[in-house]
């Protein structure tokens, strides 16, 4: 027996004085706060990945059952979506560098009626889910190019001469203009917004049209300008033969767009 | 803050190396412990790193403790040893703590607007032995430590040899002198 052994044990007793619990708590969550294991981080990028997967999966559920019970001519905008012409395929072949955005992306980000409804009435883990698949689709849209500003933003063209820097930055813009094309909000029910004549495909178009220069698109000529005339029967005379003009032009587009 | 010497002491002494199974011996533990996890670390290792501090007269050692352990925590999933490794390491992380914020006082000294009173407080109540403190303050920084890490850490020869950066036969003999001087101020019996 050492003969110390009554002072050790009494240092030793130092070292045994149990944390106050309010001091221990404070402790404890500051420890929380800076030691993350490792499987902390995989384990939010997996819930991430189910909280993705669950959105798509009542995103698509949703979406079809809007589909099926949709009234009148007010079809779910992600069928449309779905089956616009040209969407696929047309793309690819005209401009090598654009890809195709996956598959699921376009009912994740259009706005579906439903969808809205769903997430702004329940609310809860669905309304949860719906707006973290919303944020992902943001995300994922943003990465393929579908929104911001081209990639060239803020840089100076290549080339040696104004000519070559003219052509480059053409190049550019088209190449661009066809990956946007090919972005689920710019699907083929927003033709009116992009100009593109019906029935071509994206990348066929080229970019935006002027609405003043093509009469197929567009509103009339007349928008927004009053019309001719001293009094009220001359204005409305003048109006009424603009609009027969127009009318007439409408009629020789290519499938009577009259949008 | 991970200084340099914590990081020696984590990866490069034997800590990185030494298997990863329990050691039987005089700081083997019975009940299972995973390393890996800081809360169940500082519930073992808190008290005696709280009594280690408070030895140590910190000014404010459940403050100190907190940033011990936040910084274990943060280092924690490099580690590799066993529970022994594990007691000495976060002893080193404490030890060189109190340095620090000893090192910090001395360069920004608290200034108090109240004046000094004429006597001195008594213990706080929460101290388990007062009698203990008070004679261990009165040891020199050198035994105190020696002894405290020996005997409140519960830290071996070599382990307080190491991380105090003495010779084995200097902590031995610091020891001895520690112990003697407490026997003589406690009353008990005290030897080499």
């Amino acid at each position: 027996m050492n003969e110390n052994e009554h002072l050790t044990d009494r240092l030793a007793e130092l070292g045994r004085h149990p944390i106050p619990p309010a001091v221990a708590a404070q402790h404890l969550a500051g420890i929380d706060a800076a030691g993350v294991p490792a499987s902390g981080a995989r384990g939010r990028r997996l819930s991430a990945v189910a909280v993705a997967a669950a959105a798509v999966a009542v995103l698509g559920v949703t979406g079809v059952a809007a589909a099926a019970l949709g009234s009148g001519g007010s079809r779910p905008t992600t069928v449309m979506a779905e089956e616009g012409e040209g969407v696929e395929g047309t793309q690819a072949e005209a401009t090598e560098p654009v890809e195709t955005p996956p598959v699921e992306t376009p009912p994740v980000e259009t706005p579906d009626p439903a969808v809205e409804e769903l997430s702004g009435t329940e609310g809860g883990a669905v309304g949860d889910v719906v707006a973290e698949a919303a944020r992902i689709a943001r995300e994922v849209r943003r990465a393929a190019g579908c929104v911001g500003p081209p990639p060239w933003a803020g840089t100076p063209p290549a080339g040696a001469t104004e000519e070559q820097r003219a052509a480059s930055r053409a190049a550019e813009a088209q190449a661009f203009a066809a990956l946007r094309a090919a972005c689920p909000d710019d699907g083929d029910q927003g033709e009116a917004s992009t100009g593109r004549p019906p029935g071509v495909p994206p990348a066929q178009a080229g970019p935006p049209a002027r609405i003043a220069d093509d009469p197929c698109v567009g509103p009339p000529p007349w928008a927004g300008i009053p019309p001719a005339g001293a009094t009220e029967e001359e204005r409305a005379a003048s109006r009424a033969a603009e609009a027969q003009r127009h009318e007439a032009d409408r009629a020789a587009c290519p499938d009577g767009d009259d949008s | 803050m991970v200084t340099t010497a914590d990081r020696g002491a984590l990866a490069g002494s034997e800590e990185r190396d030494a298997p990863s199974v329990p050691v039987r011996g005089r700081l083997a533990e019975v009940e299972p412990l995973d390393a890996t996890d800081a809360g169940q670390v500082y519930r073992w290792l808190a008290p005696a790193v709280l009594g280690y501090l408070r030895s140590q007269r910190a000014p404010e050692p459940e403050d100190l403790l907190g940033e011990v352990f936040v910084q274990v925590a943060r280092d924690l999933p490099g580690f590799r040893g066993d529970r022994a490794a594990l007691r000495r390491w976060v002893f080193t992380v404490a030890h060189h703590r109190l340095i620090d914020d000893a090192r910090r006082r001395a360069v920004r000294p608290v200034r108090s607007g109240r004046e000094l009173p004429e006597i001195a407080a008594p213990p706080a109540a929460d101290v388990v032995d007062p009698e203990l403190v008070a004679a261990l303050a009165e040891l020199t920084d050198d035994q105190r430590e020696v002894v405290v890490l020996r005997f409140v850490a519960d830290l071996a020869l070599a382990d307080v040899a190491r991380i105090t950066g003495r010779r084995v036969g200097a902590v031995k003999a610091l020891q001895a002198r520690a112990l003697a001087r407490l026997g003589e101020r406690l009353g008990g019996p005290a030897g080499p």
